[in-house]
C-alpha cells in the first residue's frame, strides 16, 4: 500500500515535471532521443530504412498536435465540415504528413551536423515558438522554428517553419488552390490518391 | 560589355514601369488578384470561432517591412502553370539526367568545390546589397570572406572563412527592394529560372548586373552561357533529391512552390541582423 502510494506520488510528480518543462527543453529532448535512435548501428543502411521511418513516425505521433495542424491548414473550410469529415480529414492529413516526413528524415538524418537552439517565445500562455539552426555536414545553416500548443501532456507541435516557409501556410495555400479549382471532395480524393511510399 | 548596359537599363526601366502598374492594378482590380474564396487569411482579423487561432501568424505579418497584408497575386496563373509544366519536364528530361550522369563521374567533393567557386565569384551581389541595406558589418564580413576564400581558399574552391567564424551573409537585390518597401508585385514563373515576381525579376536583373561574368566581352558570351549551364547542372547534381522530395510532399506542387516563394522572400526581407 505504501509502495503504491509512493509510486502514485512519483508518477504525479513526474507528470508535473513534464508539464513544467520548457517548450525548448521538450523539443531538445525529443530531437536528441530520435537522433540517438536513428544513429543506432542496428538500423543503418538502405535496407533498414523502413525501421528508421517507423522510429520517426512514432516520435511524430507523440509530439504533434494533428488536429490543430489540420484545422490550421483548412482555415475557414474547417467550420463547414461535419464531425465525421473532420475526423476523416485529421486522419488522412496526419498519415500524409507522417509518410512524407518520415521518408525525408529517415533519408537525410546523416547529413545533419549539429543543432543550435536559439531560444523560445511564449504567446498567450499556451502557444510557444522554439527556434533553432540546423547545420549540415556541408556547413550550410537552415533556420527552423517549431510552433507548439500546450496540451495536458506537454507541448505539441502544430507547425514547422523552415527557411521562413511555414508548413501550415504552405498546405493551406495548396488546399485553397485545390478547393478553388474543384471542391473539398476533390481535395480528399487528391490526398487519398497520394500514397507515396507505404512502409 | 558596353552593349549590355543599355539593354539592362531598358529591362530595369520596363520592369519598374510594370511593377508600378502592377501595384496600381492590384489596388484597382481586386478581381485580378489570386482568387481566394475562403478569405479570412487576413492575419489582423481574429479567426472565426472554432477556426484554429494562431498568434504567431499575426506576428509574421507584422514583422514584414513590405505591406504586411500583402497577399499572393497571380493573375497570370494559367501562363505560369504552363511554365511550371515546362520547367518540370525540362528538369525531369534534361537537367536531372544530365546532373545524374555528371554526378556519377564527378566526385561529390569536386562538385561542392565547383558550387563554392560560383558562389564566391558572386561576391559583389552580396557585398553591394548588404551595403544598400545598411548592413555594414555584413558587407564587411562578406568582403573578408571573399578575400580569404579567393586566396587561402584557392580561388573560391574551398571555404576556410566559415571555419574562421566568418559566416556567409547572403543578400540580393530583391531583398534590398523589399527593405525599401517596394511591393512584391504579381507572381511570375519564368522558363528555366523558375519562381519569381515582378520585384524578383528586377532583383534578378540587378543581381546579374553585379555578377562579374556580365562584364565579359560579347565574344566571351559562349563561355558565360556555358558556365551558367554548367553551374545549373552542378547545382542540380547536389540537390536533385530535394526537388523530388518537394514533389512527393505536395498535393499541388505549383501552389506549393508559389506559396514557398512568397513566404521565403518575406522572411528574407524581415531578417534582422
Amino acid at each position: 500500500m505504501k509502495h503504491l502510494l509512493l509510486s502514485a506520488l512519483l508518477t504525479l510528480s513526474l507528470a508535473a515535471g513534464a508539464l513544467a518543462q520548457s517548450p525548448q527543453a521538450e523539443v531538445k529532448a525529443t530531437t536528441d532521443a530520435i537522433l540517438a535512435q536513428l544513429k543506432d548501428p542496428k538500423v543503418q543502411g538502405d535496407d533498414k530504412k523502413a525501421e528508421r521511418r517507423q522510429l520517426v513516425r512514432a516520435a511524430m505521433e507523440k509530439r504533434f498536435a494533428w488536429e490543430d495542424s489540420a484545422r490550421a491548414c483548412l482555415g475557414p473550410q474547417w467550420l463547414k465540415r461535419t464531425p465525421a469529415e473532420k475526423t476523416e480529414f485529421v486522419q488522412l492529413f496526419s498519415e500524409f504528413l507522417k509518410d512524407t516526413y518520415s521518408e525525408k528524415i529517415a533519408t537525410y538524418y546523416g547529413d545533419l551536423d549539429s543543432i543550435a537552439y536559439r531560444g523560445e517565445k511564449i504567446l498567450e500562455g499556451d502557444y510557444a515558438s522554439v527556434k533553432m539552426v540546423l547545420t549540415t555536414k556541408a556547413k550550410v545553416d537552415h533556420p527552423v522554428e517549431y510552433r507548439m500548443n500546450k496540451k495536458a501532456d506537454g507541448w505539441k507541435v502544430y507547425d514547422v517553419v523552415i527557411e521562413g516557409v511555414s508548413l501550415v501556410k504552405n498546405y493551406r495555400d495548396q488546399f485553397d488552390a485545390i478547393i478553388a479549382k474543384s471542391s473539398y471532395d476533390g481535395l480528399i480524393k487528391e490526398i487519398k490518391a497520394k500514397k507515396p511510399s507505404s512502409l | 560589355m558596353k552593349a549590355n548596359t543599355p539593354l539592362l537599363l531598358c529591362v530595369l526601366g520596363l520592369s519598374c514601369a510594370a511593377l508600378a502598374q502592377g501595384a496600381e492594378a492590384s489596388k484597382a482590380l481586386p478581381e485580378g488578384e489570386f482568387h481566394d474564396p475562403f478569405a479570412a487569411t487576413d492575419a489582423s482579423k481574429p479567426a472565426a470561432e472554432g477556426e484554429f487561432h494562431d498568434p504567431f501568424a499575426a506576428t509574421d505579418a507584422a514583422s514584414s517591412p513590405a505591406a504586411s497584408t500583402e497577399r499572393i497575386s497571380d493573375p497570370l496563373e494559367r501562363l505560369n502553370r504552363g511554365t511550371y509544366y515546362f520547367n518540370d519536364h525540362l528538369y525531369r528530361w534534361v537537367l536531372r539526367p544530365a546532373a545524374k550522369g555528371y554526378g556519377a563521374v564527378a566526385p561529390k567533393p569536386m562538385r561542392e568545390s565547383v558550387d563554392r567557386f560560383f558562389v564566391n565569384i558572386k561576391y559583389p551581389v552580396r557585398g553591394v546589397n548588404n551595403l544598400l541595406q545598411g548592413r555594414f558589418s555584413a558587407a564587411g564580413i562578406e568582403t573578408a570572406r571573399f578575400v580569404v576564400n579567393t586566396t587561402v581558399g584557392v580561388g573560391g574552391l574551398f571555404d576556410p572563412a566559415t571555419r574562421w567564424k566568418l559566416k556567409a551573409q547572403p543578400a540580393d537585390f530583391d531583398q534590398t527592394l523589399a527593405r525599401y518597401r517596394v511591393p512584391t508585385g504579381i507572381y511570375l514563373n519564368w522558363p528555366v529560372l523558375g519562381p519569381s515576381s515582378l520585384r524578383g525579376t528586377v532583383g534578378l536583373a540587378g543581381d546579374s548586373a553585379l555578377s562579374p561574368t556580365f562584364y565579359l566581352d560579347s565574344s566571351w558570351r559562349w563561355v558565360t552561357t556555358g558556365a551558367t549551364g554548367f553551374n545549373m547542372v552542378n547545382t542540380t547534381s547536389l540537390h536533385f533529391e530535394e526537388y523530388d522530395a518537394l514533389k512527393n510532399g505536395t498535393l499541388d506542387p505549383y501552389a506549393a512552390l508559389r506559396s514557398a516563394y512568397f513566404e521565403n522572400r518575406k522572411a528574407a526581407a524581415a531578417k534582422k541582423e
